[in-house]
């Protein structure tokens, strides 16, 4: 079966000569599969996810789609079966909810063609999905930081392809709206799209996703299974001993996976409020 | 977004119905009142073969005044073409072809012709003068455009990512300099030759009281060549909304799209500027007008900014040729009376925006 998504060995720097910002990176997510890219600000995620989506052109190493190298691809076709969700825009387009999330159509349209049905059919599936559709005639602008998180999602959903990079989707976002994108994300697995998350919320990551990659200063630390990926003895040297982790909770609420939670001063920590959450 | 559709439709028609009034004001209107609407009507009618021609006097005449009207309504597109190009790339309302100093590039680009017709070229180009003078001023006025959108769009982007007040600073600095270099060529001209002197001067404020055919096709060819990328950049451009970063992520072949917008704005420009010489701000105020109408979508900005431009500039040339007579300004020294107010209304608009910087 065509692997969606890989990449071996990956090497970039963003200065030419320069110390390697990213080295030696490799990953595989199957169909149906959703991984994070973990670890502290800094590690190479975000540039990880530029190489992924050829937005930059690795050093050494190479990234394939279905199969074939990322840059043999052309841009339209990239687009058919990669979409990007970034972090943030440069600058924030002056159009309606609507009008953006129709913009994941682009790739799907040809020049002197306008509008179909299926793209109709796309962009209310999507605003439907990332529950936008009482919001699609509202200015982008006008739209709190977690609607236009989600509508940046619904575009990548509008775009229809099966591997979605999503690069820290929950920055700004409530608990509730954190918890309903990766409820969204981990419904595309469910669905057979591929999906890789760049987070630093370890917690959600233990709920919803199924693999890790932990990368710091540009290397992987760790990779595979998530549970694997997110114990004490690999996270510790990673971020630091101001982790706690709630075995305790995570036992009370009969789960097999560890929870986490990034915590200052561990030792001060008020542990009863943990148990509370 | 409908609103700005249902919008979209009335604006077309009463553009067009104005450009059709325009015109035949322009074709009636001139410096003798020999022409009457109907014989107007009836010598516009025999160029597409429905009547007899005027008498050979009076259709001249005709003839003379359509070509004119040709160049005003093709330069006004042109420019506003130009204008709403440069803002959806560089994803800023401050872009125009005069801010960016692309007009002055295409000036120097067309003085440097003109004096290589004019005497200070090879023999080989003077000798044949007549015959390449408007092809040349036209190449070279292109040239210079050309250069001069690579270099401000090479200083003003680092790594991919552009910064649009280094882009305004490379588009001050560039007017500059390129400003000096006009100047130089016109005091070279002056102590040298009087009558090109003053052909470079009367050139460098607009005109549009040329007559003759070539001018017509040069600035037609220009824009219908430009119109030309249409196609290829209108969705793109609406794309590049989110930063080039984004659009390239959505499928927008980035590095094509900006080639032929930069290009085709060039060339707009470039051909404008060689006919109708350096006319500021229209391409400035002619495409943030319209997107206050129809939003900021450029399968309706592109367009409609052609309709508007050749209006704006047809009804300004016209009123000026009512209100002035025979103490005709010229089309670059209205607009830069209208225009120049309206580029500090943006920046007073926008001040919040600028502190930021």
């Amino acid at each position: 079966m065509v692997i969606p998504i890989e990449a071996r060995d990956l090497a970039f720097a963003y200065e030419a000569g320069g110390a390697l910002d990213l080295d030696g990176v490799s990953l595989e997510v199957q169909a149906g599969e959703f991984l994070a890219v973990l670890g502290p600000n800094g590690a190479g995620k975000s540039t990880l996810m530029k190489l992924l989506g050829g937005l930059l052109q690795p050093k050494r190493g190479d990234v394939s789609i279905e199969g074939r190298a990322v840059h043999a691809w052309s841009m339209k076709e990239k687009a058919q079966r990669l979409a990007m969700v970034p972090q943030s825009l440069s600058s924030l387009p002056e159009v309606t909810v609507e009008a953006f999330v129709s913009y994941g159509r682009y790739a799907h349209g040809r020049v002197f063609a306008g509008a179909g049905a299926g793209d109709y059919k796309a962009v209310k599936e999507a605003l439907l999905r990332a529950d936008l559709s009482e919001l699609k005639a509202r200015p982008l602008a006008e739209l709190s930081g977690g609607q236009r998180q989600r509508a940046m999602v619904a575009r990548a959903l509008a775009q229809e392809a099966r591997v979605l990079l999503v690069d820290e989707p929950t920055n700004a976002l409530d608990p509730e709206h954190q918890l309903q994108v990766f409820d969204l994300l981990a419904d595309l697995c469910d669905r057979g799209h591929s999906v890789v998350v760049v987070t630093h919320e370890l917690n959600l990551a233990s709920q919803f996703v199924s693999q890790g990659l932990l990368l710091a200063a540009g290397k992987t630390v760790a990779s595979g299974p998530i549970e694997e990926v997110l114990r004490p003895e690999v996270l510790q040297p990673v971020y630091g001993k101001d982790l706690v982790f709630g075995e305790r909770w995570a036992a009370r609420a009969n789960q097999t996976r560890p929870f986490v939670l990034p915590w200052k001063s561990a030792p001060e920590a008020p542990r009863g409020e943990i148990e509370d959450l | 977004m409908t609103r700005a559709r249902t919008k979209t439709a009335p604006l077309v028609v009463l553009l067009l119905v104005a450009i059709l009034g325009l015109s035949f004001a322009s074709l009636l209107h001139g410096s003798t009142d020999i022409l009457g609407p109907e014989e107007v009507l009836r010598g516009v009618l025999s160029w597409v073969g429905l009547d007899e021609p005027l008498d050979k006097g009076l259709q001249g005449v005709l003839l003379l005044r359509g070509r004119r009207t040709l160049v005003a309504l093709g330069v006004g597109a042109s420019l506003a073409f130009a204008g709403a190009l440069l803002q959806g790339l560089f994803r800023n309302p401050l872009a125009s072809p005069s801010v960016l100093g692309i007009s002055t590039g295409a000036s120097v680009g067309a003085s440097i012709a003109i004096l290589a017709v004019g005497g200070y070229g090879l023999p080989m180009v003077v000798e044949r003068a007549v015959e390449v003078a408007p092809f040349l001023v036209m190449v070279f006025a292109f040239l210079g455009a050309l250069f001069t959108t690579l270099v401000v769009s090479a200083l003003g982007t680092r790594g991919g990512r552009l910064s649009v007040p280094t882009l305004l600073l490379a588009g001050i600095a560039m007017n500059t300099c390129l400003g000096g270099v006009l100047a130089g060529i016109q005091a070279f001209a002056l102590s040298d030759n009087l009558e090109m002197a003053k052909a470079l001067m009367s050139w460098t404020f607009g005109s549009l009281t040329d007559h003759s055919a070539v001018r017509v096709a040069v600035v037609w060819i220009g824009l219908c060549t430009g119109l030309c990328v249409l196609p290829f950049v209108s969705r793109e451009l609406d794309l590049f909304a989110g930063g080039e970063e984004d659009a390239a992520a959505l499928g927008v072949n980035v590095g094509r799209t900006k080639l032929l917008v930069l290009g085709a704005a060039s060339l707009v420009t470039g051909t404008a500027v060689a006919v109708a010489g350096q006319i500021a701000f229209l391409g400035l105020v002619v495409p943030h007008v319209l997107r206050i109408f129809v939003g900021s979508s450029h399968l309706r900005i592109l367009p409609l900014s052609l309709l508007a431009g050749a209006t704006f500039l047809l009804g300004a040339d016209l009123l000026q040729r009512l209100i002035l007579g025979t103490a005709y300004l010229g089309p670059g020294v209205l607009m830069s009376l209208i225009g120049g107010p309206f580029f500090l209304f943006l920046l007073v608009r926008s001040r919040k925006e600028l502190r930021t910087w």
